[in-house]
């Protein structure tokens, strides 16, 4: 969800208290992260990020600490706390470690450790140690490396401030890299180096906690050859062992996050990493005294008396400022003073951002306390809505609660609208229920039926809403006004028959959780998209059913003709028959129950999966013994037919499923 | 900045958070309402011993701006509470959640109100040494001030009352 490191004090376990006084000493009292850069309060000592500071002070005129006033002027930069800074966040993760690693071991049982189970690699690294020109242990070659360390902490400070979104990221994940560079590279520059350096610094953090010295612990992070870690210049996963050639190529594939005015920059940190130039470099670089500050000249800005500007003049103002400026004078005057604190806290940077930087921030600053309500309504819009329906205490002060409360009213909207929609819509889609209890009687129908779909725009979960409502009216219309049988008739026999072609188009194809979880409502949705193939499975039943005994029915009941199928022919008995809705339940009890004996008696059968299947979406309804005497009918069709699409397959199924039963 | 500047306000709040976790003072409980949204949180007070509200246990709403800690957070109670320095709808009344800038009631002097140096944590403290002392100069509910004035004891029972709604009695 956040896409930056979160350190804190409490990083350091309790015993280490003075690491957190002291990572609270380079904090900003008022974000709780490293300073940068360090302002200072002349008149009180009290200090702060710059950006802090300036837009407390311009906002409050006090200072944050101790509330005395305060002004803009007083403020003085202290760039050593900012070099001592970038140092420990560097060593930060590495101290934490060394930390843990003394915790887990005390010294004695590090002793052990040496004497038994790494005696024999230790010499060997120690041969190795001493092949290289890296004597960790000498102290003038540990203040180099120290050195080293810090000129390339100074370099990341460099990219940093180029890039303020990723500055974390780059001094945090990039810290075991630099160390490890800055060592490899005083000594040998092979790619090979990187695995010896490995070792030396596993001997490096033993001879550490040995002599209870911790001079060297900043290269006690060493990533494996084959770890993937981050370069340093252009942030993209890289192998160890590919890292320094990749530096050297100047970072082939570049990621969009440098922008042109970084390349220079890269060209220069890659060159200065070249495996010839870099020892020298290091050695004329390294010294953080001789370090050449960067002194930033831009005069810095100041506030305006915005009382005694007209709002043509503030507007000049923004012009000239190159900010946008557009706007009443409330809104320019708050644009100039957000303006005013990021340029002179910029000006504080080493390595300042560009103009067009600052125009960005500022648009967004002016975005997220001007436009949008809540920085994270756009983001977490449901979550928010969710928790505001629980947390439902009708407090709505604050932004971000008036942000929830529009995604309340924006889901009533939508609620409102699909209402609304299927009102309006009713004739429509009663249209097309009756188009499909033509389709029997018309082959060519379902062609139709699909270019009606065309024009349909709502999507499929809308209409299955409708769908249900539909089906229940109807249904309990014919509970309620038993004169009006004939109509819900109609609408059930439609309903039967549009479940059983869906379910065996699905049956046919593997049947889907969708076509599953359809069956009870009327199908109309699904069965459109269907429709084509549906209907040709219907069309084999026509040719080859002759329905004697139900013919009569049918005809009573003027709804299908004398092509229609077996299954449809008695569908429409059952359904006469049945009469009213409480004996269909009772056919579904019936039915369950002779369902669960299919299932216990038939486990050799390899149909058995698909049978329920079958069972549970196409024959949902059906009485059992009437679906026997469909089955005897499809039983000999089937049989004499050689070929049979998958479909009819299924029907199989169910067929011998209820010849099982009818054994019993 | 702005992006810098919401981002300072999350680290700045989940920082926070942890530290209140952490090292929670006695009788507080305090932390967002959602893994998602850090600026709602949901607090719970206990009620300060030797105090009428002694025993209740308190929750409230903290609702942070878009540019804390430059602003305070709105906090509010959403239990019933009868106290002279919380307003009939449960918004707490009191300095430290009070901005510098504009001063409603024109009694507090600027070292109590907030600055963006001040937390949670400290926000929460004060609410709670606000239970056990109430300030009746500047009542946010009248009534409850008069009372607390006038009769001393109708007030404690009244509290009582409201420590067993809270604790759901």
């Amino acid at each position: 969800m956040f896409d930056f490191d979160l350190t804190d004090i409490y990083d350091f376990p309790e015993e280490y208290g003075s690491f957190r006084d002291f990572d609270n000493l380079l904090r900003c009292p008022i974000c709780k992260e490293f300073l940068n850069p360090t302002l200072i309060l002349t008149s009180c000592q009290h200090y702060g990020c710059s950006y802090c500071m300036r837009k407390t002070i311009t906002e409050m005129n006090i200072c944050p600490m101790c509330r005395h006033s305060a002004d803009a002027t007083e403020l003085q930069k202290v760039s050593l706390i900012d070099d001592i800074i970038k140092i420990y966040k560097n060593n930060r993760k590495i101290i934490l470690e060394l930390i843990e690693f003394k915790k887990k071991n005390n010294n004695n049982r590090i002793n052990n450790v040496l004497d038994t189970k790494q005696d024999s690699k230790i010499d060997n690294h120690k041969s190795e140690l001493d092949s290289k020109d890296i004597n960790l242990s000498d102290d003038g070659d540990t203040t180099m490396a120290t050195i080293a360390l810090s000129d390339i902490s100074s370099q990341v400070g460099t990219n940093e401030k180029n890039d303020t979104f990723l500055n974390d990221n780059i001094e945090q994940n990039s810290n075991g890299d630099f160390n490890s560079k800055s060592v490899s590279n005083n000594g040998n520059n092979d790619n090979d180096n990187n695995d010896n350096n490995n070792n030396n610094n596993n001997v490096d953090i033993i001879d550490n906690n040995q002599s209870g010295n911790s001079s060297h612990e900043f290269s006690s992070i060493q990533p494996s050859d084959d770890e993937f870690v981050q370069c340093p210049l252009c942030l993209q996963n890289i192998q160890v062992k590919r890292l320094n050639r990749h530096m050297d190529l100047n970072c082939p594939k570049e990621s969009p996050l440098n922008d042109p005015s970084n390349n220079s920059l890269n060209f220069f940190m890659s060159s200065s990493k070249s495996d010839n130039d870099s020892a020298w470099k290091n050695k004329i670089f390294s010294n953080p005294i001789v370090k050449p500050k960067i002194k930033n000249k831009t005069q810095k800005l100041r506030s305006l008396a915005y009382n005694l500007l007209t709002e043509s003049k503030l507007r000049k103002i923004l012009k000239d400022l190159k900010i946008p400026s557009h706007g009443d004078k409330i809104l320019m005057q708050k644009r100039h003073a957000e303006y005013v604190n990021i340029f002179n806290a910029n000006c504080d940077l080493d390595h300042p951002k560009s103009h067009q930087r600052l125009v960005e921030e500022l648009k967004r600053w002016e975005k997220i306390n001007f436009e949008t309500s809540s920085p994270f309504s756009k983001h977490n819009s449901f979550p928010k809505s969710f928790f505001s329906s629980r947390h439902n205490n009708g407090h709505n002060i604050s932004a971000n609660s008036s942000g929830s409360s529009q995604n309340d009213i924006d889901l009533e909207e939508i609620n409102k609208e699909h209402q609304s929609y299927l009102q309006s819509h009713k004739s429509d889609f009663d249209y097309l229920i009756k188009q499909i209890k033509k389709r029997e009687k018309k082959k060519d129908s379902s062609e139709d039926k699909e270019t009606s779909d065309k024009n349909e725009p709502e999507d499929l979960i809308d209409l299955d809403i409708f769908y249900d409502e539909h089906s229940h009216i109807s249904f309990n219309s014919s509970k309620e006004k038993p004169i009006k049988n004939n109509k819900s008739i109609k609408n059930k026999v439609v309903r039967k028959k549009q479940s059983d072609s869906d379910d065996e188009y699905y049956e046919g194809s593997k049947p889907s959780k969708k076509a599953r979880s359809h069956k009870t409502n009327v199908k109309t949705p699904t069965k459109r998209y269907n429709t084509r193939s549906s209907h040709i499975t219907l069309d084999i039943n026509d040719d080859k059913q002759n329905s004697e005994d139900f013919s009569n029915m049918k005809r009573n009941e003027e709804i299908s003709n004398n092509n229609s199928s077996s299954h449809n022919t008695i569908e429409v008995y059952e359904v006469l028959s049945s009469e009213n809705e409480s004996t269909e339940k009772n056919k579904e009890m019936n039915y369950d129950t002779k369902e669960h004996k299919n299932d216990t008696n038939n486990n050799d059968n390899n149909h058995i999966v698909e049978i329920k299947e079958v069972q549970n979406n196409s024959i949902d309804n059906i009485d059992i013994t009437k679906k026997v005497k469909e089955s005897n009918h499809n039983n000999e069709e089937i049989e004499n037919k050689s070929v049979e699409p998958p479909i009819v397959l299924s029907d199989e199924d169910v067929i011998m499923g209820d010849k099982i039963e009818q054994k019993e | 900045m702005s992006f810098r500047q919401r981002s300072t306000t999350l680290k700045r709040l989940m920082t926070e958070y942890k530290e209140l976790t952490l090292n929670a003072p006695e009788g507080i409980i305090a932390g967002p309402v959602s893994e998602t949204d850090f600026f709602k949180w949901e607090a719970l007070i206990s009620g300060p011993e030797k105090t009428p509200y002694e025993g209740g246990i308190f929750p409230a709403i903290l609702t942070f701006p878009n540019d804390y800690p430059l602003s305070p957070p709105v906090m509010e109670f959403t239990c019933e509470m009868w106290h002279p320095n919380i307003y009939k709808n449960g918004k707490v009344c009191i300095s430290i959640l009070h901005a510098p800038g504009n001063d409603p009631n024109m009694y507090e002097s600027s070292n109590e109100r907030w600055s963006p140096v001040q937390s949670v944590e400290k926000i929460l403290l004060s609410v709670v040494s606000m239970l056990a002392e109430p300030n009746d100069e500047s009542p946010a509910n009248v009534d409850a001030a008069k009372m607390y004035r006038n009769n001393r004891e109708e007030f404690d029972n009244r509290v009582r009352k409201t420590v067993e709604k809270s604790l759901g009695f």
